[in-house]
């Protein structure tokens, strides 16, 4: 067992009959696998991370006790996803002012994507522009847009997650991929 | 052939806004074979929409950049063994018919003992509200074995213990309409008890033995004046009878008779 081992959405399944019959030490295996993803996914809303980690440890810890109602309609990674995102927005009810640390970029180190010093910093510049578009997003647009775009969930998973039908979630995705290129027309 | 004219013909009359969606689902993987088709003929003839397909996907390498930018963010080492750690020490799930099992098993004695008491409850009901059966002797006076846990009548006059061979008899000095009720309880029973029903002109068989274990009821319906009732105790051990007032009969009045110094 590495770091590296792969898991298929089926042995995850079995990985979490195993944890239901009584074999916790499988848990890790499914947290050595998904938790980076899970922190950097909250850490997009939360550009701290002291509260991304304890986040990310408390969504693990839902998810565990949770299990028996997992019935395997998303794959593991949604659903964990969306015990993730219900924690952020626990948190940010609590701490409103956060919501302003939404893809933050301040303390994000950008690769180089030419020689020319300007065209890297025109690059960032333009992520920065990107990034502030997506956080003046509505609420209604900005979450499945960070599921769907960021992380690469299918729009079905993504309207299980949000508990909306998929068809709101492609018209959402499509509003606010409009909405971003009115933003930055403006900035 | 004529698939793809009919996708053609069904193009041309695409507007750009069913475009601009049909390319963001585009870029999410998120299109048919037809429906991709359909959107690259719009584009073929469409400017328009093909500048906003080249912003979207400008936008999209920006995302797919920032995410990278965020991935490659150095995460904390022991992160993940914090979590396992964490983890642990919670209680182990289980699924929900295990938990259901493991929640009520402790209890099952108690679940078995309130199961039992509540069919008994349930039987007792029913018959205390079934009809008075047996011993009954029609028109006038019947027994049931009915044992009683609470009686709604005021007794009166009170108690009286029968010793072994000891009788009582009580009369009614007025005719009425309603119940007469009678307690007799023998908690060292089994007593056997025999009453007469001293009106021979009415009643054919007036002699009755009941055994009593704890207590029985016994009812006299619609008593005349003058009616006499009899209990003698043929058993070895005492026992009480008490009479239960009828409702609503003020000043009615039950005088016991008989041979009452063996009370």
């Amino acid at each position: 067992m590495t770091k590296s081992e792969f898991l298929s959405p089926e042995t995850e399944k079995q990985i979490i009959k195993k944890v239901l019959a009584g074999d916790t030490d499988q848990f890790c295996r499914l947290v050595r696998y998904h938790h980076k993803k899970i922190y950097f996914f909250i850490l997009h809303y939360l550009s701290e991370a002291v509260v991304a980690e304890d986040l990310t440890q408390e969504t693990f810890l839902d998810a565990y006790q949770s299990l028996p109602r997992f019935r395997g309609e998303v794959r593991f990674i949604s659903w964990l996803t969306g015990i993730a995102l219900n924690k952020v927005r626990n948190y940010l009810s609590r701490a409103p002012e956060k919501r302003f640390d939404i893809l933050c970029i301040d303390h994000l180190i950008f690769p180089s994507v030419g020689e020319d010093p300007l065209e890297n910093v025109q690059h960032i510049e333009f992520i920065d522009k990107l990034a502030k578009a997506i956080r003046g997003l509505p609420e209604e647009l900005q979450t499945p847009f960070m599921l769907v775009c960021f992380e690469g969930m299918p729009y079905a998973e993504a309207a299980h997650t949000l508990n909306v039908a998929e068809g709101t979630v492609k018209s959402r995705i499509f509003r606010a991929r409009k909405q971003i290129m009115k933003i930055l027309d403006d900035l | 052939m004529a698939k793809i004219l009919r996708g053609r013909n069904r193009l041309d009359m695409m507007v750009c806004e069913d475009a601009l969606c049909l390319l963001s689902r585009n870029l999410d993987g998120d299109l048919g074979r037809d429906e991709t088709l359909g959107l690259y003929l719009h584009l073929a003839h469409c400017d328009g929409c093909r500048r906003q397909m080249e912003r979207m996907a400008v936008h999209d390498a920006g995302i797919a950049g920032l995410r990278r930018a965020y991935e490659q963010q150095a995460i904390r080492g022991d992160l993940c063994r914090q979590i396992e750690t964490a983890v642990r020490k919670v209680k182990t799930p289980r699924s929900a018919g295990i938990v259901f099992l493991e929640r009520w098993m402790p209890y099952r004695a108690h679940a078995l003992a309130a199961l039992t008491g509540f069919l008994a409850a349930v039987l007792i009901a029913a018959i205390a509200g079934m009809p008075p059966r047996g011993d009954t002797i029609p028109g006038r006076f019947y027994f049931n074995e009915v044992i009683l846990q609470e009686i709604g009548y005021q007794s009166w006059p009170r108690p009286v213990v029968l010793a072994p061979g000891g009788t009582i008899g009580i009369a009614f000095n007025r005719s009425f309409e309603g119940y007469c009720h009678m307690k007799m309880a023998a908690p060292d029973g089994p007593v056997c008890l025999e009453i007469l029903h001293d009106d021979p002109d009415i009643v054919a068989d007036p002699v009755h033995s009941l055994t009593i274990h704890r207590a029985h009821y016994a009812s006299l319906r619609n008593p005349r004046r003058n009616d006499r009732i009899v209990f003698t105790n043929k058993g070895d051990e005492s026992l009480t009878i008490s009479i239960q007032q009828p409702d609503g009969k003020d000043g009615f009045k039950i005088t016991p008779r008989g041979d009452d110094t063996k009370i």
